[in-house]
């Protein structure tokens, strides 16, 4: 089954966002 | 929310369409210099950034997934609008409510439905009969509230 494919990495989200033409989803969590 | 809501098919289909998803962990040190360039203060805290990395739409608190795709899609509207693509997002908003009718932003979706459609035809009937909708569809919310004065006189 897919899996979501998360980053670390903010601003080379952002970059990537531009160039996909997509918007960046960031979620703050922590772990329980 | 990652034994449930990210791992619900669904979810990770919307994130995967339409988002390049970040995941910062709070309680390490690497993830300091983001919390505090959010002002971050409590989990969950979803944000939707644009590309140039401006918080344009974010909401706080753990949601099935049932209720998260609808907010997910929301947010997505809400920075769409905010960046003037408003046919983008009434597309969006008209989704929302056409998907999940009964979640809990469906009436917010409704009442910004109204406002991307007028804004794209400055059309006032768009905004007014689109409003009006909440008055039936959606009676107890705060967003008829919002449009309220409409219904005065």
């Amino acid at each position: 089954m897919a899996t979501i494919q998360w980053t670390d990495d903010f601003d080379t989200a952002c970059q990537q966002a531009g160039q996909e033409h997509k918007l960046v989803l960031l979620d703050f969590f922590s772990p329980t | 929310m990652s034994a449930v809501t990210y791992s619900d098919a669904q979810v990770i289909e919307t994130i995967t369409a339409c988002f390049v998803p970040v995941q910062i962990n709070t309680q390490e040190a690497a993830g300091l210099p983001m919390v505090q360039r959010f002002y971050q203060v409590w989990t969950p805290d979803l944000r939707v950034a644009s590309p140039e990395g401006v918080d344009l739409a974010h909401w706080n608190g753990y949601l099935p997934p049932a209720e998260f795709v609808p907010q997910l899609l929301i947010a997505q509207a809400q920075t769409l609008l905010r960046l003037h693509d408003e046919p983008g997002a009434a597309a969006i908003y008209r989704e929302v409510l056409e998907r999940f009718p009964t979640s809990a932003v469906a009436p917010e979706a409704q009442y910004f439905f109204a406002v991307s459609t007028y804004k794209h035809s400055h059309e006032a009937a768009d905004l007014l009969d689109n409003w009006r909708q909440l008055q039936t569809r959606y009676p107890a919310s705060i967003w008829r509230v919002k449009q309220s004065f409409i219904e005065e006189g």
